[in-house]
């Protein structure tokens, strides 16, 4: 896309919107605390500014106090917000009103849109109220509204509700309603982080594009800083309430001024860095305060002997789950999660299962960890039957085959301490007793990295990457073979996801181990992985050495998914002209439907393609109501 | 190794958990909620040790005085001499000495059959949310068909077909009252149970039946806390109901439902301390504990600061 | 759509079913069915004849089904008090407990949503307080002995109410309504608010707590993020999503209040199905026992039924599956 001239911004122009001394405090019950403090940016007239930071950085509780929408109970605004030359803070209740929604308008994260009513009645809304235009008038410039932010049939979508439709389509009523005034600045607070890479790719591509038809300045509020360099102008960098470096994005990625800045580059895995290479290699981190680098081991994982008979072989396994419907509630259909899937990992080797939602990738794991049944195939780990028929109990396996979970606020029994959440295992194991039981939990905490007096400690005391490692020491009490990392890391803040991915690669070279590491993030795939798998619709698509898959993509959707994650990099730009308007398809089908059988064309050693024939791709294009409805 | 280089919230490290000071602090924070306590505490005090507070065994007809009958409060026993604080009923018994015991069989049937609702209906529900289906099926079928017809109603047909009795009356109120926990035992235990930390105990061998008592059920415990409060206080209402309607506890052990009841009639004939000093009783004891209940479940639930 | 309503109806169908078996269980094999059925003053001959023609002769199956029929063909057998069907002695109550039923339910609708409304948009208002703790009183009354201070302090002490029967009654439909007369109204006045009493608190929390709940959603923050005024989206974006749970109760409890009837009846001699069913315990008029609660389940399954189908028509997202999770 092509960019205005840097030129035409280097003139003196007034912003759109200045920001001066902001500080937001909450009020607790210790009193009034800041929650952003002494914050100063702006943004000019067809500028993209985009304000990036972690979790509890303040970038939201920033976008919410321009709009006004923190409740003055609660929430108090020191400062000067000015828009187009007038101050915000001194306006009315109905004064700022008329702001919203008509000068700036915001969308948020998840679209957000009343359950209740349908997408018409919400879009004709904003047009009758702040632009007094007539019902029928309404109903005209709403379907030009859906087509301009690229909704295929528009017409009919006006009487869809909310639930009716697919995330990204959720999202794009969301930014239809929101142009619906012409506004001059639209704020998008994380607008395609609930949403698949793909889809995330459109929606971004959307707004870069609706921004230069509709001449508008956007506030576009992300943790991914890869987003941040496809779509920023400038780029704001929050830490913990107060803004760390601002400045042109180009010249934030390249030479970064504060080591805060640093340490966050730093730790975001980008694809193509690991281009030439084999083996899976640890972030090279750098320390947030002082900008020097961490010293942390840099050896790369060596790959498995050659030789070596598999740990874990997965055999035409299929996983389907009923979809209930009609008079009796007899099943109509079924989900097809997972689909004739087969691999191995060999000891201490890392393959990973990267697709998007509904591409049965964790579906997968919990098969291989007993959690969903096998419809067919098995699942072996050495000479014990994980899953499917002559299925070993699961107190035989589960010092081979553990499991680390997505959500480290959910994966911890709140009610137990630390000491007995690890211990436990063990002695239900018999594993070990008395003081060799508290010996061996000091070890498995020092082993993730915490300190053994943190036994005592319950799990809310700890932040979401220390849960994590708890989680890992959990998983490694009984010793296994084998972890599953279903989304390990993607609950986690970019910095602390690069540290956690650094302790498993180094839990990986102590001890052998071998991981089946689930991520739908391509980036994180690339630096930790010996193998790769790409799913797609419950089926392995490619499989093959992590370098030939992403040097050499075999399949389509592959190379869809690598060119639609966003790459951290301002000078590498995507240059994406098409607009596909693409939904992730449904994996449901009729009941008796036969799937095509599995075959596999080797395209170099151990890199195989999935061959689709004729039969190609599904017919249904379905969404998501399509399961409620069937 | 350095640990959490930038996470946000590492170098604030929480202080110990306190799971009951963290409740009592903030539930003294509504004075409504202390004077309930205190209250309730008082009522509970009261009732057991209601012999050493009382004047006269309102159950033993040999202290019961027929002269002494429909003496209005502040009169004096013509036999024994002590005051009749809140009056005396027409078999001269003294109110205040009823009020007492009849306390007791208030408190107790609330109670014991709240508890036993509460471990009847909280183990299906919780087995219900554990396993799931066709078990979990034909539990909540029970319960639906249970709820969707009015405790009250039940209760009457119930103590209709069993007659009067303190144990049917329990029974009778158990019977109606176990689906409401099993409904809520069921609702947290299906939140719960999805929760990761449930398929961790599971992939890590740990057996069944301690996953369900070790981890699930502490989970469920605050909410179902918070139902038996308000269960103790419905079932006494209900049960007063029953006794005021004549199908609850027999005339030889009165509730402060039958004391109502039994004062009702000598209600218009100007003698209201009869039917209306238990009746106070009886709202108070009702009142302080819904005002605990009620702050219980201000303070237990989670989306209180949303 | 259809479907699921008449999936709904099959559900129903099978509720009634269970409910004539527990009752005939409840009849039959819980105490003695001859003294149940056959009335206490019968002679020997009579009870012989009796237990013949009531088939307890017959196995247990046989009298199940006899009963069955029985209720297919409406005969529920003779009031032993009235002596006349006893469902026609139900019936002729029916409308008494229906007018003040729903009189109830109408105040505790108009008193309690706006209120509930009230204190969930301003939780921290003096009002909201005050509002909040009346509602912790307003459920801990027993019903019965608010009824009796009511008749003590407004009929007795300050004369205004009278205490006890129907008053006046006017004939529409082919039944007596009090609802009609300046007299029944004051009549009905005591009776309706003393039902309305818990039913009014109930559904003030819930609107409460509906309006905590939807208020921190992100839909509510775009409403407002669009500009549109407080008012709109309190009425128009708040509103809905509060009130469809609250309907939903409301209709169920409907049911409770025709069932807590029993009690007001009983206090204010309103001569309906409430005080029926509390004479004919006290007289054993088993026969009115056993219609009076096939006439409740079917009514109870009946509201069931439809408060379904009006939360299906409410929530579009319940509209498209294919039934209500339980």
């Amino acid at each position: 896309m092509d960019r205005p001239d840097m030129s035409i911004r280097a003139l003196p122009v007034t912003p759109i919107l200045e920001v001066r001394n902001l500080t937001t405090s909450f009020r607790g019950s210790k009193g009034w605390s800041p929650v952003v403090r002494d914050l100063s940016f702006h943004i000019a007239p067809r500028e993209t500014l985009a304000v990036v930071g972690e979790s509890g950085s303040g970038k939201s509780v920033t976008a919410l106090s321009v709009m006004r929408l923190l409740n003055p109970r609660s929430a108090r605004i020191e400062g000067e917000i000015l828009f187009g030359g007038t101050s915000l803070p001194g306006l009315s209740d109905s004064q700022i009103r008329g702001y919203r929604g008509r000068e700036m308008s915001m969308i948020f994260q998840d679209a957000s849109l009343n359950p209740v009513y349908d997408v018409g009645f919400q879009l004709m809304e904003t047009l009758r109220i702040k632009r007094g235009l007539t019902q029928r008038d309404a109903k005209r410039e709403a379907v030009q509204l859906l087509e301009k932010v690229r909704i295929p049939s528009a017409k009919k979508r006006l009487d869809d509700f909310p639930h009716e439709l697919s995330g990204g389509m959720r999202q794009r009523v969301a930014i239809a309603m929101a142009l619906a005034c012409k506004p001059q600045l639209l704020i998008a607070d994380e607008p395609t982080t609930a949403l698949d890479v793909t889809i995330q790719a459109q929606i971004v591509e959307l707004i870069k594009q609706l921004q230069d038809e509709e001449r508008m300045s956007v506030m576009f509020i992300t943790h991914d800083m890869g987003v941040v360099a496809e779509i920023a102008d400038r780029t704001a960098v929050m830490y913990r309430g107060d803004l760390v470096e601002t400045g042109r994005t180009a010249d934030v990625f390249a030479a970064p001024r504060q080591p805060y800045t640093r340490a966050l580059l730093a730790s975001i895995p980008r694809l193509g860095s690991m281009n030439g290479t084999d083996l899976p290699q640890p972030f090279a981190l750098i320390d947030h305060r002082s900008g020097e680098p961490v010293a942390a081991a840099e050896a790369e994982v060596a790959a498995p002997p050659a030789s070596a008979a598999p740990r874990l072989s997965v055999k035409d396994v299929s996983v389907r789950f009923d979809v209930r419907g009609g008079l009796l509630g007899g099943v109509t259909g079924r989900v097809h999660a997972v689909e004739d899937v087969s691999f191995d990992i060999a000891p201490g080797e890392t393959l990973s299962l990267v697709g998007e939602s509904g591409s049965g990738k964790s579906t997968t794991a919990r098969a291989i960890m007993g959690l969903n049944r096998v419809r067919q195939g098995r699942i072996t780990m050495g000479d014990l039957v994980a899953a499917g028929e002559g299925q070993a109990p699961r107190s035989a396996l589960c010092d081979r085959l553990q499991m680390i979970f997505q959500d480290p606020f959910a994966s911890l029994d709140p009610r137990m301490r630390v000491g007995d959440l690890l211990a436990e295992p063990l002695r239900v194991h018999g594993t070990a007793q008395g003081e060799a039981l508290r010996t061996r939990v000091g070890e498995l905490l020092r082993d993730v990295g915490l300190s053994p007096e943190m036994a005592a400690r319950f799990p809310h005391q700890f932040s979401g990457g220390q849960r994590q490692r708890i989680a890992i020491a959990r998983a490694l009490a009984l010793d296994p073979e084998l972890v599953v990392a279903d989304e390990a890391v993607s609950a986690l803040d970019v910095s602390v996801k690069a540290q956690i991915i650094n302790l498993m690669m180094e839990i990986q070279r102590a001890r052998g181990l071998s991981y089946l590491f689930i991520s739908h993030d391509m980036a994180v795939v690339e630096r930790i992985s010996h193998r790769v798998a790409v799913m797609y619709l419950g089926r392995i698509v490619e499989i093959g050495p992590r370098r030939a898959v992403f040097e050499n993509p075999g399949h389509a959707y592959t190379r869809q998914l690598m060119s639609a994650v966003p790459v951290p990099d301002p000078a590498r730009r995507h240059l994406r002209r098409g607009l596909a308007v693409d939904e992730i398809r449904s994996p449901v089908r009729p009941l008796g439907y036969q799937p095509p059988p599995t075959r596999m064309i080797e395209l170099s050693p151990g890199h195989f393609v999935l061959d689709e024939g004729d039969a190609a791709q599904p017919q249904a294009k379905g969404r998501p109501a399509d399961l409620a409805k069937a | 190794m350095p640990v959490d280089l930038a996470d946000p919230f590492a170098a604030e490290p929480q202080e110990r958990a306190r799971p009951v000071r963290d409740f009592a602090r903030e539930y003294v924070r509504s004075p409504g909620a202390v004077l309930g306590f205190a209250v309730l505490l008082a009522i509970v005090l009261a009732a057991v040790f209601a012999p050493l507070l009382t004047p006269q065994n309102p159950y033993d007809l040999m202290q019961l005085d027929i002269m002494d009958g429909q003496l209005p409060p502040g009169e004096s026993s013509m036999a024994y001499g002590f005051n009749y604080l809140l009056g005396t009923d027409e078999q001269g018994r003294d109110i205040y000495s009823a009020i007492l015991y009849g306390l007791r069989i208030s408190l107790g049937v609330g109670v014991v059959s709240a508890v036993s609702a509460a471990l009847v209906g909280a183990t299906l529900g919780l087995f219900a949310a554990y396993k799931g289906g066709r078990i979990e099926a034909a539990i909540m079928r029970l319960v639906d068909l249970q709820l969707s017809f009015p405790t009250i109603l039940m209760a009457l047909m119930i103590l209709a077909l069993l007659g009067k009795g303190v144990a049917n009356v329990v029974l009778a109120l158990v019977l109606v009252e176990w689906a409401t926990f099993a409904r809520t035992a069921r609702g947290v235990g299906m939140v719960e149970s999805r929760k990761e930390y449930i398929e961790a105990s599971y992939v890590l061998g740990i057996p069944a039946w301690r996953i369900m008592l070790r981890h699930l059920l502490p989970n469920c415990i605050p909410p179902l806390i918070v139902i038996a409060t308000v269960q103790v206080a419905r079932a006494i209402s209900l049960e007063a109901t029953l006794s005021f309607l004549g199908v609850g506890v027999p005339i030889t052990e009165p509730s402060l439902g039958l004391l109502i009841s039994n004062g009702y009639q000598f209600m218009f004939s100007g003698l209201y301390w009869m039917s209306v000093y238990p009746g106070i009783a009886l709202l108070i004891t009702i009142v302080a504990i819904n005002l605990v209940g009620d702050r219980m479940r201000d303070v237990l639930n989670p989306r209180k600061d949303a | 759509m259809f479907a699921s309503i008449l999936k709904r109806l099959i559900q129903a169908v099978f509720v009634v079913l269970c409910m004539t078996v527990i009752v005939f269980i409840g009849m039959n094999l819980i105490g003695n069915p001859i003294d149940l059925l056959i009335s206490p003053q019968a002679t020997q001959a009579e009870r012989e004849r009796l237990i013949v023609e009531f088939g307890l002769d017959q196995p247990v199956w046989t009298q199940y089904l006899h009963f069955l029929d029985g209720l297919l063909h409406l005969d529920l057998g003779r009031s032993y008090i009235f002596n006349e069907p006893a469902l026609k002695v139900i019936l002729t109550r029916l409308p008494a407990t229906l007018e003040l039923a729903v009189m109830a339910t109408l105040i505790a609708v108009v008193v309690g949503i706006p209120l509930g409304l009230y204190a969930g948009l301003r939780p921290h208002s003096p009002v909201s307080r005050v509002i909040m703790s009346s509602s912790i009183l307003g459920f801990s009354l027993p019903t019965f002995w608010v009824g009796m201070m009511f008749i003590m302090i407004f009929s007795v002490k300050l004369g205004w109410l009278p205490s006890s029967g129907r008053g006046e009654t006017v004939q529409m439909l082919g039944a007596d309504w009090s609802f009609l007369t300046l007299d029944g109204l004051k009549h009905m006045l005591l009776p309706a608010i003393n039902l309305a009493l818990f039913k009014t608190s109930l559904i003030l929390r819930l609107t409460r707590a509906g309006v905590a709940e939807v208020l921190p959603q992100d839909y509510v923050r775009l409403a407002h993020a669009k500009g549109l005024s407080a008012r709109r989206v309190t009425m128009v974006h708040v509103l809905k999503n509060v009130m469809i749970p609250v309907v939903t109760v409301v209709g169920l409890e409907f049911g409770s209040v025709i069932a807590f009837s029993v009690v007001t009846e009983t206090i204010f001699a309103w001569p309906g199905m409430g005080k029926l069913i509390i004479d004919s315990i006290n007289n054993l008029d088993r026969p009115v026992i056993v219609a009076y609660l096939m006439i409740i389940v079917l009514l109870f399954v009946t509201i069931n039924l439809l408060v379904d189908i009006i939360y299906t028509l409410l929530d579009p997202r319940v509209r498209f599956a294919s039934g209500r999770a339980a």
